[in-house]
């Protein structure tokens, strides 16, 4: 988050409205933006949450790596063989929708990657070791704050010399409906993660296999006792999550040009805003995603840029201590 | 429920539980043995010069001293005196080494008396009370800033105020360090009252997150990024030349023996009984009386306090501070050092302390890559040994304990039961 | 045998999501009596504990200790007034020595916090506590971590805890549950010990009937959250919507 979406003051070009209201929702506009791509990694954070009990430190590193990848694969394109039709990422921009296919193609090849990786091999060897029923949940506390760690500084010290200018997926295009500045993408950056929320929702809520997955989050004992097939619906869990990063790191990548120290902050959002909304509610999440997202934008703007990740996070603290079933989860009693 | 069960396990601690009738015999060459090689740790690396080298000597040593508690229980006589003896060991190699040293191994020795207090105070919240915390740094920092501010009578402008702050004598100035940080700790008491374990872990590191913000952000108080100068030049304290960076060094130990003893006074007193029934099941103690509120705000302001107290003394020991040396990183090395020390313990925070130090020192040549080392240990070392180096110990202890003896008169009713229902 | 009303329970209700697990309850525990609660499982009987000695906040009602009113008290509170509880899962602190599970069961009801800083370690327990030891027969295991008993010893401790600080009352959820069925006889005449010697003041859940009524002198029956009826063992055990409530009327 090195950067805000488009929210610098409304530039006097004509026919642009120059006024507070227009202002508030060109900011706004973009917050919303922001806040698709926070709600898709706070999604990804509760599933794994509710589903796998594992809470991710390194949630933000994961989105992290896979922006770095998708620019190598792009980089890389001769030496993986790829048609020459794949223009190279970072190369000259074009005009219109969509005009890098390059890292459309990195995005895809990008995704079983991810999956392989960041879900089973992380499922695997870190959080089927460490999260034993009735232990500690501490060392996988600790494991991730590690991982992550090195994650981070791998980047940093592979990368970090070279802030990478991450192509524009939707290319620069602006609209002006109503005098308002709009750029293409955060239109695009919204309508993907509308459109990958409600795949999600749709799949969860609609297929067998989704319904599984909602029977295990609920009670894996019952779950289990039902003939579903906890650790597989645990893994797919995991799958959705690492699909969900990857989808995450396509679209927040060009905003924060693939920086190796992106990952802490984006940790620490899609926390925040799992917190917000309940941290046993998937729709919660989403919600808390926009939340923090408008909130960064607003108070960057209206506030001081220096506390735009300051205002989430005393907002997470006041939650905490008034509502810590979170701002739309359903109160629920500690049993003794 | 959910908290009961999941504290409990990595928190296996020592206790003097054994009644002194059943404390066996005291086996004197086992002690003298002991006191031998502790001291002989102790001087061994008198002609050496390297820190890390010897930090790596004494850290095997007490690892050593540990492991040699296997085979005893550490409640007899012979356990109780190797783990007097390791702690003696410790403070005389602290005392003993400097001797003779170059500034700037009195100064990395130095940084290592001051994250022993911060670990200490963290031993406390953690290892005894159970309330996971990833503020540590930024309670340092809270203490560094503040003592520097208030020592040097500077005019600082916050949000449009000016003033110029009061020059208070050194002494005073750690003081108010401590206690502010105590007073900050109140902002993570109250969450940790509500979350638990890996939530209130991102609760702290959000509130050192906030910290590093306003210290990197409130220019016209801290600099910003270009951070503060906390030179020694005149610092007398009791006629004593603080300038002198031998003299410092012995000032900050005096601070370590003193926080120490505090942790340990208040780990014996009733107090620390109260911790562990927080710690273990915080309903059940709650419903027996235990002011669970009241001793989470203390488990938290008792750490925070010395972190800030080791915050004005690390100023004062690097003579500049920045924002970046309080930021989350160090926040994780500090907890990981206590967790790797073994919780509940004393001589823990010794153990883990040195051990980073050693790590951080023997990763160097890996030059840009040693963190990435360091991250990748730390997820080894938590698949290998989730509870520390100490905890291991205990574990591999109380597997060789069991299996000599049986608990005596745990058969009798133990039949499997079926556990009570559960009514909702 | 029994005297005046110790703690009053007026209009109690607490809710769930629309499900009134504890529904406009009233009754009193007199001084010196074994009090019984029972009722079909699910009826409220543990939220009613909970309610009673704060655990929960209910959403209605009052509890009086001894004429105070307590219900805006936290535990803590209570428990230091003198309102005693077990839970129905046993909860001991594992990691200490039995005999620091009772003296952290006592301390907290002596002095302020501040000043418990600065007494001695064992701040003169030990004559409390070791006796107490002897008699639930957990002598050889005093100085044993309490994680490494055996389940009805850790119910034994369980019920020690509760009762060393000498409370107005006592309130036992399931004493009798998952204890071994040759124990309960002992269970029953350590109660009754406890209730005759030291007039102790009970008030008991339980689900073992048998158990329950050669124990108690009044039992409150509670059915759907309410109390359906109160009355000694007799009158109740001759009661026909008792027996209708358990045969599943």
């Amino acid at each position: 988050m090195a950067r805000l979406r488009g929210s610098g003051p409304p530039t006097d070009v004509g026919g642009v409205r120059d006024d507070a209201m227009s202002t508030f929702l060109q900011i706004s506009f973009s917050g919303l933006a922001t806040g698709a791509i926070f709600a898709i990694a706070a999604v990804g954070f509760a599933l794994l949450w509710q589903t796998a009990g594992a809470i991710n430190f390194a949630h933000g590193e994961f989105i992290a790596l896979p922006a770095v990848i998708m620019l190598i694969l792009g980089e890389q394109r001769p030496t993986l063989g790829l048609p020459d039709w794949v223009p190279v990422v970072g190369g000259t921009a074009v005009a219109g929708p969509l005009p890098e296919m390059g890292i459309i193609v990195a995005f895809v090849l990008t995704i079983p990657l991810a999956v392989l990786v960041l879900g089973y091999v992380f499922k695997v060897s870190l959080v089927d070791r460490l999260l034993t029923p009735g232990g500690d949940d501490i060392p996988l506390v600790i494991a991730s704050l590690g991982l992550a760690l090195l994650i981070r500084e791998y980047l940093r010290v592979e990368f970090g010399a070279r802030p990478e200018q991450f192509p524009s997926t939707f290319g620069t295009a602006r609209w002006r409906p109503g005098g308002i500045p709009i750029s293409a993408d955060d239109v695009g950056v919204l309508a993907v993660c509308i459109a990958v929320i409600l795949a999600l929702q749709m799949f969860l809520r609609r297929t067998y296999t989704g319904r599984q997955m909602e029977a295990t989050a609920q009670s894996p004992h019952t779950a289990r006792l039902l003939g579903i097939p906890v650790d597989r619906m645990v893994f797919y869990t995991f799958a959705i999550n690492a699909v969900l990063v990857t989808v995450a790191a396509l679209l927040v990548a060009p905003t924060t040009h693939a920086r190796w120290d992106g990952g802490l902050s984006l940790s620490l959002v899609a926390f925040t805003a799992a917190i917000i909304g309940g941290f046993n509610q998937v729709r919660g999440a989403l919600v808390g995603g926009f939340v923090v997202g408008l909130l960064q934008n607003w108070s960057a703007y209206y506030l001081s840029s220096a506390y735009r990740e300051a205002i989430p996070l005393l907002l997470l603290i006041l939650v905490i201590l008034w509502r810590p079933q979170g701002l739309f989860g359903v109160a629920e009693e500690r049993r003794v | 429920m959910s908290a009961t069960t999941s504290t409990t396990g990595v928190l296996e601690h020592r206790q003097d539980t054994i009644p002194e009738r059943d404390r066996g015999h005291l086996s004197w060459p086992l002690a003298v043995a002991a006191v031998a090689a502790t001291t002989l740790v102790v001087l061994l690396p008198l002609g050496h010069s390297q820190l890390a080298g010897i930090m790596w000597l004494w850290g095997v040593a007490l690892v050593g001293v540990i492991g040699l508690n296997l085979w005893l229980p550490v409640e007899s006589w012979n356990g109780i005196v190797i783990k007097w003896t390791s702690l003696a060991g410790a403070v005389a190699f602290l005392i003993v080494f400097p001797i003779g040293r170059t500034n700037a191994t009195l100064i990395d020795l130095g940084v290592f008396v001051v994250f022993a207090i911060v670990c200490i105070g963290l031993n406390l919240t953690y290892g005894f009370a159970g309330k996971v915390s990833l503020a540590q740094a930024g309670f340092l920092g809270i203490g560094a800033y503040v003592s520097v501010l208030l020592d040097t009578g500077r005019d600082v402008a916050v949000a449009g105020f000016e003033a110029t702050l009061p020059n208070l004598p050194f002494l005073l100035a750690i003081v108010v360090a401590g206690l502010t940080c105590m007073a900050f700790s109140v902002l993570i008491g109250f969450p940790a009252l509500r979350v638990q374990g890996p939530w209130l872990a991102f609760v702290t590191l959000a509130f050192n997150l906030l910290v590093f913000l306003v210290l990197n952000n409130e220019v016209g108080l801290t600099e910003g990024s270009r951070g503060l100068r906390a030179i020694r030049s005149d610092l007398v304290v009791f006629d004593i030349d603080l300038f002198e960076t031998r003299n410092y060094y012995y000032f900050c130990l005096v601070f370590l023996l003193a926080a120490t003893v505090l942790v340990w006074w208040v780990v014996r007193s009733p107090w620390g009984r109260a911790f562990k029934a927080l710690r273990d099941n915080p309903a059940r103690a709650a419903s027996l009386g235990v002011d669970i509120r009241t001793y989470t705000l203390l488990a938290f302001s008792i750490g925070a306090g010395l972190a800030g107290v080791a915050g004005a003394l690390y100023a004062r020991l690097i003579e500049y501070i920045e924002p970046r040396a309080f930021f989350i990183g160090q926040s994780f090395d500090f907890f990981l050092a206590t967790v790797i020390g073994g919780l509940g313990t004393l001589v823990g925070p010794f153990i883990g302390v040195s051990f980073i130090t050693v790590l951080t020192d023997r990763l160097r040549f890996t030059g840009d890559y040693y963190r990435v080392w360091f991250g990748l240990f730390v997820v080894v070392m938590m698949l290998v040994a989730p509870k520390g180096v100490a905890g291991s110990f205990d574990q591999l202890r109380s597997w060789l304990r069991d299996r000599r003896r049986v608990v005596p008169g745990a058969a009798p009713d133990a039949a499997p039961e079926v556990g009570p229902e559960v009514e909702t | 045998m029994t005297g005046d009303p110790v703690v009053r329970v007026r209009g109690m209700g607490k809710a769930f999501g629309g499900i009134k697990a504890v529904d406009d309850v009233s009754f009193d525990v007199h001084d010196g009596e074994i009090l019984g609660v029972i009722g079909p499982n699910g009826c409220g009987k543990t939220t009613l504990f909970n309610c009673i000695l704060g655990q929960y906040r209910p959403d209605r009602g009052r509890v009086e200790l001894a004429g105070r009113d307590v219900s805006r008290w936290p535990p803590h509170r209570r428990a230091n007034a003198g309102l005693a509880r077990t839970f129905q899962l046993l909860q001991v602190f594992e990691s200490m020595s039995v005999r620091d599970n009772l003296k952290t069961a006592a301390q907290e009801h002596i002095g302020s916090v501040g000043r418990r800083l600065f007494r001695r370690p064992d701040m003169g327990l030990g004559a409390t506590v070791d006796p107490l030891i002897e008699r639930f027969r957990l002598g050889h295991l005093a100085d044993e971590r309490a994680g490494n008993l055996s389940y009805g010893q850790q119910k034994l401790l369980d019920t020690a805890m509760a009762f060393v600080s000498r409370p107005a009352v006592l309130f036992l959820d399931e004493p009798a549950g998952g204890v071994n069925p040759t124990m309960l006889g002992d269970v029953r005449e350590r109660i009754r010990d406890l209730n005759q010697n030291d007039g102790t003041t009970f008030a008991i859940i339980e689900h073992n009937m048998e158990f329950i009524f050669e124990l108690a002198h009044r039992i409150v029956v509670m059915e759907q959250g309410r109390v359906l009826t109160t009355g000694t063992p007799d009158e109740v055990r001759g009661d026909p919507r008792v027996l209708q409530v358990y045969l599943g009327g």
